[in-house]
């Protein structure tokens, strides 16, 4: 299921990609290694595919280079100016509080993508060790994952997300009493928090990977030769199962920009004055929208457009290295 | 302080009540911040209290309190049947319509409508008579006596008795039954507190009933507010307490009512449908039919009303507020009302680092600037607050503390360095916690976190939490919030009220020995109401000066109310200002008594 | 074929528990007292004593004990946010909202879906085809409550044809449906269009088309069937979401549902109510895809079930 459990509540359509993933694993079909200069020039051939790399790299330059090229810093604020439509001076006009708001969006693309890659980033290194170690191990360890697997499955994610932000948001409880409190960096927490209810879906993928690839014949010799399991894993499994992860990851990417939005949504996301786009497409109601119109389209146009690109990067990758397709 | 009897504005600053005209509604100047508003009530309910003679009975201090005889709609009003009034509550917040199972959880206080309360508040916060029509104390004011209107009636039969009373204190205090609201009485009614506790049955609580019509409340210390604090005296039906249990009133087969109104349908996270009570016998006069109560988010309070399907709503979002402003018609449904004399400001631990440190509050205090915020933010949604009694409440001094906190970049930035954060070099840093506020809010409590920021060179992050974690995390003990931003609102007409929330080991992990002695002393004071009033503001001055809070405004609240809703209620009251009051009207109770629906409303309402 | 199927209904009963159990153990972890609603401070006593009226004085264990034997006897409690009902008896009443919302999405996802995926397929690398690509991919770049938020500006505060929200009337339907079918319509889109290709360049369609079989009769045999595979794939995982609602959408559109019990519940710490949510959607997750499986041996031969009691 799942490849990004999160979205399963968070967002309807997070389960349908569990299904790609499902789906991948139900055929058990066995993604051979592609030739890389094939598998670039396939990727290229596709328009979709070019433009949304175009776009996805378009905004990772916005987001690194934001100190740079944004007119202000964030933080940078001027009440007396507040609320002002866009204008030369502030192409995207102003916010409540009279930030730039082109600033805001920039900076707001440089969270968001951070948060997004960073919780991915978490997600697999939770999902891949513990779907390499089930299906290479098999048996009782392989019960134990799946069942672990089923059951965040069957929890709903978003009350998953709830509880983790509740448990952290006032901070880490040192369990040894004392009633200390250890704070956390609101923005580590929510990258955990996503990247902890987004793991499944990598999990079972690199499972059901490693499971069609562990008969073929070179990990038979690779076992006869006695390297070890860990070796098998690390030097024969792994880089052949990363084609189809780096597909999933690629999709997730935008699921978890989209997990960020639902929790911003709900009231917990990111603390100000960090801005991020899920917080600026969710924070404001119709009511403001109808009047400050800026003030959501901007960043909705923002989050469209990654969405986009990583989707259309994503489904290019998949073409390109699943030959079944060409 | 000086020695003023009365809280005199006449002086408050041009800058103000210029911000307070942009509210674009009639304000004279003495009128919002006027002298008027609270000091009435403040002076009369002194003088009740001191006064230990038989109060004559103040029947029909205005046409609202007139007893509701022959009541024949006004000329302009629409049909019987289209007299329905129709309001919001938070879906959310409305765990149940009973005032005595949570009162900060009853959606909108609509149960307050099922009998009438010892007494009310006037518009013009002057205490009147409700289901009392007398009252007294004794001579050591330890004693209180009500004669009660010996009309009164249940809807099943019965009369109002004291009986009732006695069983409603009497539930309230029950230790299995765990009141939300118990803190309310404590320390003040005899045996309250040990009730409460479990220490000693509730037959001995301190609210007695010698006869039928007559009911006494002997208190530990002298009380002499206690009939402002008897605004909360609904009383329950005894006999249904009995029968079916307490929260009889939230099913309409079981409901009982003496009020104007009855429960007859209750579709949850729809809608609440309240009717006449033919048998009314008490002191409001009310035209309205039928009271809808429209159970959903507050975020969609706005659409409802432009949807017209409620005629009234409260505190409109910034954009929602100008939507209304930008249209020269709908800019008149616009009624700015002082509500609760809710001021908003942000608290520290000052038992920990870097709180701790005066220098550091102090600083805080000066790095905001009201005014920006105010004019940029607020509009006639509040006014700048640089100390704890909002203009208007018995007792504020908001002229004579200005200048404690005002805002002054310069002196915050080397107060900062005198503490050792020159620059804000090395100061921790911060959470701001936010106690789940609205967008105003939030904008707000941003603009804030960006002043000090900007004038003291500190972090601060904004982060609103959800109430039940914020609310554990403020009463903890030590308190796990080093640093909020969060509001009170009178819960009644006397300075003790607002005060006593700054008591050592109450809200605020803040405790100084003088103002707690001071503020104690003047609540119970007896002697006379001029006196009393000094001792308080003596007790505020040490609290602004010692900076607990850092105050920041006083609320003004909007109210959107259509232009067919009319009546006695919304006639400016003696401050020129026309809103639904609080208790009696507001959401926090809302009671259309005083209004009706004029023939301008469209058709098929419902 | 029973065995299979009794073994996978063991396996749900064992997630249940787990379930059950960890969402216990979290809830009571987060802090926050469920009954701090007030501005004042509760005396200690009275703390105490709602503690006791709502058994939360006991030890940990003995409260989930407790609690799972009720609930195997169908007593979930009374939730802290609405004492005056049972939580079986508010999720009765807020459930059919919910449904009644979920069932006319899933319909117009699948069928709006798979007829655009369909004719996509069928004109491929055609004006049609990329029009239909570029639509699917536009329903998934923007979060379902801001495509409410948009609809709502666009059609009742700008044209006023429908109504901003509210429940009872059919034109109630309207606006919700459209912003929480557009993802999956999308995703279905995608899916069937990919398949439906897959299908066609397949040796057996080949080979019947080789045969000389009509292209209608190619086309229902082999490539209707293989529609259906999206829709097990992608649309019956999200079932049990649909069908449990969305804060999002419910919000938005004042629909007095289910779906923001889940995040109200778990604000207003509302333990009974938020085990029965948990416990309802991990069931409903549970029979989704036991279904979800069974359909696919149906739709696609190749697939055999294999015995494990879990997959």
């Amino acid at each position: 299921m799942s490849a990004v459990d999160e979205g399963a509540v968070l967002d309807p359509r997070a389960g349908a990609r569990d299904a790609l993933a499902a789906a991948a694993e139900r055929r058990a079909s066995a993604v051979p290694r592609s030739n890389t200069y094939y598998a670039t020039r396939r990727f290229f051939r596709q328009k979709l595919a070019v433009f949304g790399l175009v776009l996805t790299l378009f905004l990772v330059v916005v987001g690194v280079g934001a100190p740079l090229l944004a007119p202000t810093d964030y933080k940078q604020n001027n009440l007396m100016e507040a609320n002002q439509f866009p204008s030369g001076e502030h192409w995207f006009g102003t916010d409540t509080i009279g930030h730039d708001y082109l600033s805001r969006v920039m900076y707001g693309v440089r969270t968001s993508l951070w948060v997004a890659f960073a919780a991915v980033a978490v997600s697999c290194l939770i999902g891949i060790p513990l779907g390499l170690v089930a299906g290479l191990k098999g048996g009782r360890t392989d019960f134990v994952v799946m069942r672990i697997v089923e059951i965040m499955t069957a929890f709903p994610g978003l009350l998953f997300a709830i509880f983790l932000v509740s448990l952290f948001r006032a901070g880490f409880n040192i369990p040894v009493g004392f009633g200390q409190r250890i704070p956390i960096a609101n923005v580590w927490l929510i990258v955990f928090v996503i990247g902890v209810t987004s793991w499944v879906g990598i999990c079972r993928l690199t499972r059901a990977q490693i499971l069609s690839l562990r008969e073929r014949e070179y990990v038979t010799a690779a076992r006869s030769l006695g390297v070890s399991d860990t070796g098998i894993a690390l030097r024969h499994l792994l880089p052949n199962a990363i084609a189809p992860l780096i597909v999933a990851v690629t999709l997730s990417i935008p699921l978890a920009i989209f997990a960020e939005a639902g929790l911003s949504f709900l009231g917990i996301g990111i603390n100000e004055p960090t801005p991020s786009l899920g917080k600026m497409v969710a924070a404001d109601s119709g009511s403001t929208l109808r009047v400050y119109w800026h003030l959501g389209f901007f960043p909705t146009l923002a989050i469209a457009l990654a969405m986009l690109g990583f989707t259309f990067v994503g489904d290019g990758l998949r073409d390109a290295l699943d030959p079944r397709q060409n | 302080m000086s020695n003023r009897s009365e809280p005199r504005h006449e002086e408050y600053d041009e800058e103000t009540i210029k911000r307070m005209g942009l509210l674009g509604f009639r304000l004279k100047r003495r009128a919002l911040l006027g002298g008027a508003a609270g000091a009435a009530g403040l002076v009369a309910a002194a003088r009740f209290g001191t006064t230990p003679t038989l109060a004559a009975p103040r029947r029909a201090a205005s046409g609202i309190l007139a007893r509701a005889i022959a009541q024949e709609l006004p000329a302009d009003a629409a049909p019987a049947d289209q007299q329905i009034y129709r309001a919001p509550a938070d879906v959310t917040n409305t765990r149940v319509i009973d005032f005595y199972e949570s009162v900060y959880e009853r959606g909108g206080a609509i149960a307050d409508l099922f009998s009438d309360p010892l007494v009310r508040l006037n518009k013009n916060f002057e205490i009147v008579p409700g289901a009392a029509t007398e009252w007294s104390s004794s001579e050591d004011a330890l004693t209180w006596t009500f004669r009660l209107d010996p009309n009164l009636m249940w809807s099943d039969g019965n009369p109002v008795t004291a009986a009732d009373y006695v069983a409603t204190f009497r539930y309230a205090a029950d230790p299995a039954h765990a009141w939300d609201f118990t803190w309310f009485f404590q320390g003040e009614i005899k045996n309250w507190t040990e009730v409460v506790d479990g220490e000693v049955p509730v037959e001995e609580l301190g609210v007695t009933a010698p006869d039928d019509h007559t009911l006494v409340f002997e208190t530990v210390v002298p009380v002499p507010y206690l009939p402002t604090k008897l605004l909360y005296s609904l009383p329950l039906s005894k006999a249904a307490l009995e029968t079916t249990g307490p929260l009889y009133n939230t099913n309409p087969e079981t409901a009982v009512s003496a009020g104007p109104f009855i429960l007859t349908e209750w579709a949850r996270d729809e809608q609440i449908v309240y009717t006449k009570n033919p048998d009314y016998k008490g002191t409001l006069q009310v035209p309205i039919n039928e009271v809808r109560v429209k159970l959903a988010a507050q975020t969609s309070y706005f659409t409802l009303y432009e949807n017209d399907e409620i005629d009234y709503m409260v505190d409109p979002s910034p954009a929602e507020l100008k939507i209304m402003q930008d249209d020269p018609e709908l800019a008149k449904q616009i009624h700015p009302g002082l509500e609760d004399f809710r001021t908003f400001y942000l608290f520290f631990d000052t038992k920990t680092a870097p709180f701790d440190d005066l220098k550091v509050r102090q600083a805080f205090s000066h790095a905001i600037d009201r005014d920006a915020i105010a004019s940029s933010i607020l509009g006639p949604a509040g006014f700048p607050a640089y100390s704890w009694l909002a203009p208007g409440f018995p007792a504020s001094n908001a002229e004579g503390l200005k200048d404690i906190q005002a805002f002054d970049p310069d002196l915050a930035k080397s107060l900062m360095a005198e503490a050792g954060f020159e620059n804000g070099e090395g100061f921790p840093k911060q959470e701001m916690w936010l106690r789940n506020e609205n967008p105003l809010n939030q904008t707000v409590a941003n603009a804030v976190a960006a002043m000090l920021t900007e004038h003291l060179g500190i972090e601060v992050e904004v982060s609103n939490k959800d109430t039940d974690l914020f609310t554990e995390a403020l009463n903890a003990k030590p308190t796990q919030i080093p640093f909020g931003y969060v509001s009170y609102g009178m819960d009644f007409l006397d300075p003790i009220n607002m005060l006593s929330v700054w008591f050592d080991g109450g809200r605020h992990a803040w405790g100084n020995a003088e103002f707690d002695a001071k503020t104690k002393e003047a609540g119970s004071f007896t002697g006379s109401p001029e006196e009393r009033i000094a001792m308080f503001q003596e007790a505020e001055r040490i609290l602004v000066e010692d900076v607990p809070g850092v105050f920041v405004y006083h609320k003004t609240q909007i109210q959107l109310i259509k232009p067919w809703v009319t009546g006695e209620a919304l006639e400016p009251d003696a401050q020129g200002l026309s809103y639904l009051h609080w208790p009696a009207y507001s959401t926090t109770s809302l009671n259309p008594a005083g209004l009706y629906i004029s023939n301008e409303a469209p058709e098929g309402r419902s | 074929m029973a065995r299979y199927i009794l073994g996978r209904l063991l396996g749900l009963v064992f997630i249940l528990f787990a379930v059950s159990l960890i969402t216990f153990l979290l809830m009571r972890s987060v802090p926050g007292d469920p009954f701090a609603s007030g501005e004042r401070e509760l005396p200690q006593k009275t703390q105490e004593a709602r503690e006791r009226k709502y058994g939360l004085d006991k030890p940990l264990w003995e409260q989930y004990v407790r609690y799972m034997g009720n609930a195997l006897q169908g007593d979930f409690g009374v939730p802290f946010q609405s004492p005056t009902e049972t939580v079986s008896g508010l999720i009765a009443r807020t459930w059919p909202a919910t449904i009644k919302i979920g069932i006319p999405t899933i319909l117009v996802s699948f069928v709006l879906g798979s007829l655009l995926g369909f004719v996509a397929a069928l004109r491929q690398n055609s004006w049609l085809d990329y029009a239909v690509t570029f639509a699917a991919t536009l329903g998934l770049v923007v979060p379902n409550f801001v495509i409410a938020i948009w609809l709502i500006l666009l059609f009742s505060a700008r044209f006023d044809w429908l109504p901003p929200g509210g429940w009872g009337e059919p034109e109630h339907y309207v606006l919700p449906v459209i912003a929480y079918s557009l993802a999956p319509t999308a995703l279905v889109a995608r899916y069937t269009r990919a398949s439906i290709l897959d299908v066609l360049r397949a040796d057996y369609v080949r080979t019947a088309r080789a045969k000389g079989l009509g292209e209608r009769r190619v086309l229902l045999g082999h490539v209707v069937r293989n529609a259906m595979i999206p829709f097990v794939t992608v649309l019956l995982p999200e079932v049990p979401n649909i069908l449990t609602g969305s804060i999002f959408i419910e919000s938005t559109f004042r629909i007095p549902g289910l779906g923001r019990f889940f995040v109200n519940s778990t604000f207003s710490r509302d333990y009974p109510m938020i085990l029965a949510l948990v416990l309802l959607v991990a069931a409903l997750w549970g029979i989704t895809y036991l279904l979800t499986d069974l359909l696919y041996t149906v739709l696609d031969p190749r697939i055999r079930l294999t015995g494990g009691a879990l997959r």
